[in-house]
């Protein structure tokens, strides 16, 4: 773990005890540092900014309420993304929003037939066309499984152990979702961009 | 090498990533990130203080806030009457009669508790025993009076009762029994 990561644990160890004491100006602090990292983790996910407005208050007041549960040696981050990774499910469940992962793969079986063939063609056609809103349409055309590890992995750069953490699927499962959401997500956008 | 190469290293086996999917994951990766609505934090903080249920901007908050008082307001309106007894089923209007009205209906209740005079109250059977004990002996007392004259009418009927009519709390007589007289008794 780098100076950084220690550095910041210890902060964030440090308001939340301030917190659990009673101190209300702590707990801003991180909904000040974080709220912007869980309000985006949920509107990436759903597109949806009113949803994104009402889970990230839910969500805050659920790590408010379970901070004395919290161990305070390990980071913040993936444990209020854990909580919201949750309560987004929860709500996408909610609206019927979550199909199975097996039902997914027999109605889309490019996820098995993996086609990684390039020309120079496609990926200057990829480079130049893609923009960050097209982005943004093919990974919400994904399964919500594969949208969230592949966020997770490369907008938030979190490790296997910490995207396991979050979700808690196995280190294994992580990897098969990683390799079928990049594959998918591959398929949306050459999709989006040769309609 | 960053930590977004050392990603790309280790998903990919070492290997190194074709450039398409290379770009795909940089441009995933610089995603910006939409502002949070600029009161989000304030929300938050007061929700946490309250607990209360999410809070939105503009006009919905303020009725948010006020719901539970116009609830409880509209509940207190709308039970005062009840409460104060005006949509009663038919109470006052059964206090105002008189005893003697009552009587006719529900000799029994008024009779043994008159301090509450309203059909259906409950009365303890022994209260209704002792009530037909004091009202046997009544009438006892009242046959012995004209014991050697013409019993009047009221005094036949009295003794024209069934022993088993008295002190099971309800009145069995098929004469003052209006559902009774009714069918023909």
């Amino acid at each position: 773990m780098t100076v950084t990561a220690n550095t910041t644990i210890s902060r964030d160890a440090e308001r939340i005890l301030r917190t659990i004491a009673g101190e209300e100006k702590a707990f801003r602090e991180l909904v000040d540092e974080y709220g912007g990292l869980v309000y985006n983790f949920i509107f990436k996910m759903t597109r949806n900014p009113e949803m994104a407005d009402d889970l990230t208050q839910e969500i805050f007041v659920k790590a408010y309420r379970k901070l004395d549960s919290f161990d305070r040696t390990r980071p913040f981050r993936p444990w209020l993304l854990r909580i919201a990774s949750n309560t987004t499910f929860s709500e996408l469940r909610r609206r019927n929003k979550v199909v199975s992962i097996s039902t997914l793969e027999e109605e889309n079986p490019v996820f098995e037939v993996q086609d990684t063939s390039e020309t120079a063609d496609t990926a200057r056609i990829v480079e130049e066309r893609l923009s960050s809103r097209l982005v943004l349409d093919a990974i919400s055309a994904l399964d919500p499984r594969y949208r969230q590890v592949l966020l997770l992995r490369y907008r938030e750069q979190l490790s296997y152990e910490e995207i396991a953490e979050v979700t808690g699927a196995p280190l294994n499962t992580i990897r098969t979702w990683l390799r079928r959401g990049r594959e998918a997500l591959r398929q949306q956008v050459r999709g989006l961009l040769d309609p | 090498m960053n930590r977004f190469d050392d990603f790309l290293n280790e998903d990919f086996d070492g290997e190194t990533p074709d450039t398409e999917s290379r770009i795909l994951l940089e441009k995933l990766r610089d995603l910006e990130d939409a502002p949070p609505p600029a009161d989000l934090t304030d929300r938050i903080m007061r929700r946490v203080q309250a607990g209360k249920p999410p809070e939105k901007s503009g006009v919905i908050p303020v009725f948010r806030r006020w719901a539970p008082v116009a609830a409880a307001v509209i509940l207190i309106l709308g039970a005062t009457p009840v409460l104060l007894g005006q949509f009663g089923p038919d109470q006052p209007e059964l206090a105002e009669r008189l005893p003697e009205q009552n009587a006719a209906e529900d000799p029994v209740t008024v009779a043994v508790a008159p301090e509450n005079p309203l059909p259906g109250t409950y009365v303890p059977p022994e209260k209704v025993a002792a009530y037909f004990e004091q009202w046997d002996a009544d009438l006892v007392n009242e046959m012995e009076t004209y014991a050697g004259q013409a019993p009047d009418e009221t005094t036949a009927l009295m003794a024209a009762l069934p022993e088993d009519s008295l002190g099971y709390g309800y009145y069995e007589s098929p004469y003052e029994d209006p559902l009774s007289a009714l069918v023909g008794f």
